[in-house]
Order: C-alpha cells, then structure tokens, then sequence
C-alpha cells in the first residue's frame, strides 16, 4: 500500500464529510449574503437526507436522481418556509428558523407513528441506506457549485441580494423585490443543505432525528462566521477546519466541542468578519502593482 | 404627472403629513421648502413607497401609488435620493450605479451561471450605461474608489447618478446641495436643469433658496406637515405666512 | 375509549393543577431570558445552558455535598448568577464596547453555549443524572378528586415569591429604575450617572439565578438532568418570550402560562407526543399574527 491509499483508509471519511460540511457551509453562506440569519439549514439537510435516503431504500431510485428529488424536497419546503417566516425582523427570523429545526425534528420521530407507514424509522432513524456517496461526486458536486458561486457574484441577481444585505429600504426604491429575492437566496440555501443531506445519509448509512438538532444548525452557522463573511471561499474554509479540528482533538474526549464553541466566541470578538478577507488580498496585489510601476 | 390629493401621515396622535394637496406637472422642477420638522422628507417617503399615507391618494401618471410596494413604484418610474446619504457603502461608486441599474436589465441567475450570450452582453450593456452616467456626473476620477471615501458633495452625486441610473420619469431630491460648495451647488444646479431638458421630472427638497430660485419652475412649502404655499418662487417669498414660518423657526432656534 | 363524564371533568381540574405550577417554571426561565433582552436588546442563546449549569449544581451540592435541597437552591442560584456575568464580561462586554450589530451578540451567545454544553458534557458526562430519591419529602395532598404533591406546591411557592420580589425589585428599587433607564436607552442613562455597566453585571446575575432556579426546580420535578436539557427548554423559552413579547416582564409570566397549559392540556386530552410540539405551533401562530408578543415589546422601557 502506497501512502496515498494508507491516508485514504484512515481519513477518506474525514475528508468526505469536510467535503459534505463545505456544501453546508456554502448554503448558509448564501442566506448571510442577503444579510439573512437563518438556523433552518439543518432542518433542510434533514429533508434532503430523509427524502433521498427514503428513495434509494424503498423504491429503489438510483442516486442522482433521489439525490436530486430530496434536495429538491428541501429547496420546496424551504420556498413555503420562507413565504411567510422572512418578512420577519432578524432575531424573530433567527428564532422561527430555530423552531423550524425542531419541527423537522419532530415530525422525523413521529412521521411512522402518525402514518403508519414504515418509512423512516421514528426516533431510531432509518439504518442500511446503501454508501454511494463517493469523494469523486462530492468534489465533482463542490466545483460544479463553485463556478456557480463565481458567476453569482458577478450576476445581476447576486448583486441585488447584495445591495439587499448592505440597505434593504434602498434596494426597494431601486426597484427591487426584496421579499422575492430574500425568498430565492433562502430557497438557493436550502437546495444546497438538502444536497448536503442526501450526501451525508448515504455516507453514513443512517439518518436520524437526532443528527440535526440545534448544535448542528449553530455549527454550520460557525463554519462561515469562523470561515469568513466576506467571501465565499471563507465558508469552505471553515467547513474544513472545524470538521478536521475535532478529530485532531480526539484526545480531548467529550470536551472536544469546546474549542468549537470558544472559536467561535473568539472569531466573533476579534476577527469580526472571519478568516478570509479580500481586503488582505487587495493589499498583496496592490503592493505587487507598485513595484511594476 | 404626480398628483397627491389629501395625503395624510398620521403617528400616533401626530399628524407628519396633514391634509396635503398638489400637482406636479412632467417636465416641471418642483422644489419643496420648508422649517425642518415640517414634513418634507415624510412626503418623499410616502410618494416613493417606503412609508404608507394613512389617508389620501398619491396618483404618479395614470396610476394610483398610495399603496403599493416601493419596488414596484420605482418600476413605475420614481426614484430618489436620501437626505442623509445611504450608498452602499464598501461597494464602489461604479458598483453602486450598477446595482441601480437592476430594473434594466433581465438577465436572471441560470443564464449568469450558464455565461450565456444574452448574460454577457447585457452586463456589457449595463457597464456601458453606467460609465456614461459616471461621466455625466463627473464621477470618473473615483468610479473605483469605495463610495464611502468619497467627500460628501462627491457621494451626494453618487447618490443622483444610482438614482438616474434606474431611468425614472420623476426624482426625488432630498437636500442634494448639503455638504456641497459654491462650485458644485451651481454644478449640480446646471445638471438638474439639462435633466429637466431631458424630459426628466424633478422634485426637490432644499434649504439652499439661491438654488431654489436657480432650478425651480415652482415652490411648494411645508410647515408643520401642511401645505402653506405653491406658487413660483417669487410669489413664495413674499408670502407673509411662509415669511413666518420661517421667522418662526428662526426664533425658536434663537 | 370513552370515559364518564365525570372522569373528564376531573382530569380537567387536575391538568388545571399541572399546568399552573408547570407555567410557574416556565415563567421563571422565561424571566431571565426576557430580562436581558428588554435592558440589553440582546437574546442570549446561552441562557437555556444557564439553567442547565443551575441544576447539574444543585445535583452536585445535594449529591456530592449531602446538603439539604433548601440550602441547594440558593447556592445554585447564586453561582448560576456568578456564571451569568462571567458570561457577559467574556462574551459580550467585548462587543458592547465597539458596538457591534446584534447579530455578533447572537453568535457570540451561540458560541458560549457550545463551550458551556460541551464543558457540562465532559464534567458530568452525558448521560442523565437525578436526584436522589429522598432529596425531597414526598408528600400528596388531596383536594377533592385533584392531588397535588408538596413538591409541586413547593416549586409554585418559589417560583411565585421570586416572581414577585423581581417584580417589586424592577418597580420600587434604584436598581430597578436604573435597569429601565438603560433599557431606554444606555448612553442616556449613562450621562444621567447611572452606573451602566454596574447595572448590566446585575441584570445578568438576575437573569442567571431565575435560570438556575429553574433548572434546580424542573430537575428535581422532572428527575432528569443531562448537559442537554437546556435544549427543548431553549424553544419554550423561546416561545414563552415571544407569546409575551420580547422584553415584556408581566409577558414572561402570562406567556409561561399559555404555554404550560397548552401543553397539558394537549397532552391529556390529544397525545403525549404533541408536548414537544406545541411549543413551536404556537411560537409560529404568534410569530405570524402578532410578532411583538401579546402584551407587546419591552415593558421594562415602558414600565
């Protein structure tokens, strides 16, 4: 064994759910551009899991496509979610999201009973989805969502949400429809997470209730606020230091969630916008700029 | 062009805006004076969309506007400027007109995605119209700057350029001329009447009378959110009621 | 399966008894929650951890220190306090000082409560904990068809006499006047000599015992204390401030309440599983009707 396939076998799966968590990152990344703080993204992986885990196990659909259908299932729900819950003011907004988290959550334990199906599994969750996430469509998926990322920015949508984010009554007077554009970013996020989710279900052969609980949520929201705010590379890059962290910290034990949390007390008090910020680049180039000139 | 017929403005047992009737005709540049605290800048915001009027109807053209969204008014044809300056501000002066531009463009996110023909050249199109506004408004030496570096007369004309950039038939100025020098107060002056020689309809709010009586066809005055007077701006200033209104102010702040 | 009438009408009076001295607990955390919103503008997401800190010490001090319940709870109370301004002077003190948009409080609070679950779930692993069984006296008493156990009626008592000395405190005391002042606004109040930061660092001790209190309170009526309990607490919180309105103190009570006997009532006469539910139906109701809360924002400004 060569060390590349040594490195596979111990940390394909680290490597993996980094992969998973940056499409996390990046869904949430799209809701703090529009200036949105939305918890619901866990909620939405846990529809994207569920929906596509349900698909390949029960009626045997292939994977893009249940892939496909359980993102989508997300990005649907996240459009009724949204009509209503985003013309609330930010911290009414952040807590009816968090609500939104539980709802999934609840509903997940007690779909089977109230049905009386068998489809899911209740508070046991649903085990032996077959693993056919593999590290090739993960990234495939990452760099497709990347060129999008680029193009966003430089959409005519994508500065409308950023106008929306810096001064939402002046983005009206210039004509824009901040509910409906407010709507898509959140719609876009969920879309992302729901992938996320069907990723991760069929990575780690289970999904349950319990895997998309309020830690969660908080914990993709600390991928891009550890990451950085101001661009969207910050949130792949928190997505993969605060995956890689704790297993570096599996000797801490149980206390490991606790460099998570003081990160992210300490990004917030000191480095305000994150990791990444563009200005620092804009700084290197320009030095370069001088010394040509 | 725009008509307000008994508009009122009520907070609480407070009247902003009382009983306030006028007319704007197309191509005419209406100036709106008045005490501070009189009601002006509440006016511009129920005509632009971004308050309700608790009573009354405000038509623009041949639609009636008291109700509806501001994005839609603005699709309508009004745009303004803010009288405390709101540029976005860590975006560029071009990036700020750019997003003015919003409405003229229809590009949506697939085909931005996808960098299809339409996608490129309307952002060709869109950069296009936004350097010949820049030019216009004499904004070249700091259309890359970041809009809040700008000196305020600098950002006030920012602020005109992304208003002008949404093409509309009727702009609202809130006090355009403050923080501007002799120079550019007469600058600004010339550019708002080769607008109104446009075609472009011009309401707007000063304190400045010099360039009030420069600019405007007619003078509207508020004080304590009514109308007291309407006419050119000679009548206006020898209005005893609008001499008081003044006066009155002035002695309160004495 | 029908029942006699009569059988109804008495399970109704003894939800009655379960839901009032359930809202009292809920009104209790729902306080403290409600209290650094209404001086602070801030919700902090890590009172829900406050609480669950609160009860793990009243388990250590009955368990570990072989004190009475009595003495626990003060103690409980007062270190959950020391844990709410050590909260604000590391989390948020720093963000008040450059006046950071509310958003970084709210983050920052996210980030507290991680560390303090995680630190709660390497001390006292995470695996439920209880009191032990003769921590309380154990006696029912029977009114009619109704019963009622002392605990319960202890934890009423308690809860109501907190309520009410928090109640003289924010109207009567300088303190309390100072709290409102801030609450309208802190820069004013400080020009006025008030001594803001002070006031703040109390204000947080408040919030933190009412949390510890009812952490102490509903573990021992529950029996089951976890590092995450604070969890399914948060939303109710959540929905108890929200019903009443953010910052709205007579609106932590009435709030508490609506939602204890929403959930008994649910409970008893739907199905077991909704409890959990109707916590967030109503938060969604209210969030869509009438946002500001019941009794409206803030009624430590107005007050």
């Amino acid at each position: 064994m060569n060390i590349f396939t040594e490195f596979w076998v111990t940390y394909g799966s680290v490597v993996q759910f980094v992969l998973i968590n940056m499409l996390l990152g990046i869904s949430i990344y799209f809701t703090l551009y529009t200036g949105l703080l939305s918890l619901a993204n866990a909620g939405f992986m846990a529809i994207g899991a569920y929906v596509s885990a349900v698909l390949t196990v029960h009626a045997g659909m292939s994977f893009p496509i249940s892939l496909l259908v359980g993102a989508s299932s997300a990005a649907f729900i996240g459009w009724l979610l949204g009509l209503p819950v985003l013309r609330l003011r930010d911290v009414y907004l952040a807590i009816a999201t968090l609500g939104f988290g539980e709802i999934v959550r609840i509903v997940a334990v007690n779909f089977d009973k109230f049905t009386g199906l068998s489809l899911i599994g209740g508070a046991q969750g649903l085990a032996g989805i077959p693993k056919l996430t593999t590290p090739a469509s993960l990234l495939f998926t990452l760099v497709l969502l990347s060129f999008f990322l680029v193009q966003f920015h430089r959409s005519r949508v994508g500065r409308a949400l950023a106008a929306i984010r810096r001064d939402e009554s002046v983005a009206s007077t210039m004509g824009i429809d901040v509910a409906n554009y407010k709507l898509l970013a959140f719609v876009l996020g969920a879309f992302v997470a729901g992938l996320a989710g069907g990723f991760s279900a069929h990575l780690t052969r289970f999904v349950g209730p319990n895997d998309f609980t309020f830690s969660a949520a908080v914990n993709i929201l600390a991928f891009v606020v550890l990451g950085g705010t101001l661009h969207w590379t910050g949130a792949l890059i928190g997505a993969a230091i605060l995956t890689i962290l704790p297993e570096a910290l599996r000797f801490m034990g149980e206390y490991r969630g606790v460099v998570n949390g003081i990160i992210l007390v300490l990004v917030i008090l000191y480095l305000p916008h994150g990791l990444v910020n563009p200005k620092w680049f804009r700084r290197v180039f320009r030095k370069k700029e001088t010394r040509h000139a | 062009m725009l008509e307000l017929k008994n508009v009122s403005r009520h907070f609480g047992g407070l009247a902003a805006v009382n009983d306030v009737s006028f007319l704007v005709e197309a191509g005419q540049v209406v100036g709106l004076i008045g005490p501070n605290g009189a009601g002006k800048t509440t006016l511009l915001n129920l005509i632009s969309g971004l308050d309700q009027a608790s009573k009354g109807e405000i038509q623009f053209n041949k639609n009636f506007v008291q109700k509806l969204p501001a994005h839609k008014i603005n699709q309508l044809g009004i745009a303004r400027t803010y009288q405390n300056i709101r540029l976005f501000a860590e975006m560029s002066v071009r990036e700020n007109i750019i997003v003015g531009m919003h409405t003229q463009g229809r590009a949506g996110l697939l085909s931005a995605a996808l960098m299809t023909p339409a996608y490129r050249n309307e952002e060709k199109w869109l950069r296009e119209q936004a350097d010949v506004l820049i030019k216009r408004l004499g904004l070249d030496a700091f259309a890359d700057s970041p809009a809040d570096a700008l000196s305020y007369g600098d950002q006030r004309r920012v602020e005109i350029a992304r208003a002008l950039a949404t093409h509309p038939k009727l702009i609202l100025l809130d006090e355009p001329t403050a923080g501007m020098n002799a120079a550019e107060t007469e600058r600004l002056g010339d550019l708002i009447l080769s607008l109104r020689d446009e075609g472009l309809t011009v309401l707007v709010i000063e304190h400045d009378m010099t360039f009030i009586s420069q600019v405007c066809d007619r003078v509207i005055v508020l004080n304590f959110g009514e109308v007291i007077a309407n006419g050119t701006t000679e009548d206006v200033k020898a209005n005893p009621l609008v001499i008081e209104a003044y006066l009155g102010a002035e002695e309160s702040h004495a | 399966m029908l029942r006699p009438y009569s059988l109804y009408v008495t399970m109704f009076w003894q939800q009655v008894v379960n839901a009032i001295w359930l809202g009292s607990v809920y009104s209790l955390f729902a306080l403290g929650y409600t209290l650094v919103f209404g001086v602070l503008g801030i919700l902090n997401l890590a009172h829900p951890s406050l609480y669950m800190w609160g009860a793990f010490i009243g388990l250590v001090c009955v368990n570990t220190f072989n004190m009475p319940i009595w003495l626990a709870l003060p103690i409980a109370m007062f270190l959950s306090g020391l844990l709410g301004i050590l909260l604000d002077r590391l989390a948020f003190k720093p963000l008040r000082a450059r006046n950071a948009p509310h958003l970084a409080t709210l983050i920052s609070s996210i980030g507290a409560s991680i560390v303090l679950i995680n630190t709660a779930q390497g001390v006292f692993s995470a695996q439920v904990s209880r009191f032990p069984f003769d921590a309380f006296p154990i006696m029912v008493f029977n009114f009619g068809p109704v019963s009622v156990t002392l605990l319960q009626l202890t934890i009423l008592g308690i809860s109501i006499a907190i309520m009410v000395f928090l109640r003289w405190l924010i109207m009567s005391t300088r303190l309390g006047r100072a709290m409102r002042a801030v609450a309208f606004n802190r820069v004013t109040a400080a020009r006025l000599g008030i001594p803001v930061d002070k006031v703040i660092m109390q204000t947080f001790f408040i919030a933190g015992a009412l949390a510890g209190a009812a952490g102490v309170l509903l573990g021992l009526a529950f029996n089951s204390i976890s590092p995450f309990m604070g969890g399914p607490m948060n939303l109710k919180g959540l929905t108890v401030i929200v019903l009443g309105g953010l910052g709205n103190i007579e609106g932590a009570v009435v709030g508490g309440f609506i939602l204890a006997f929403s959930e008994v009532m649910s409970v008893a006469y739907l199905s077991s599983d909704l409890r959990d539910a109707v916590s967030f139906i109503l938060l969604f109701i209210i969030l869509l009707i009438a946002p500001n809360g019941l009794l409206g924002r803030s009624s430590v400004k107005r007050a």
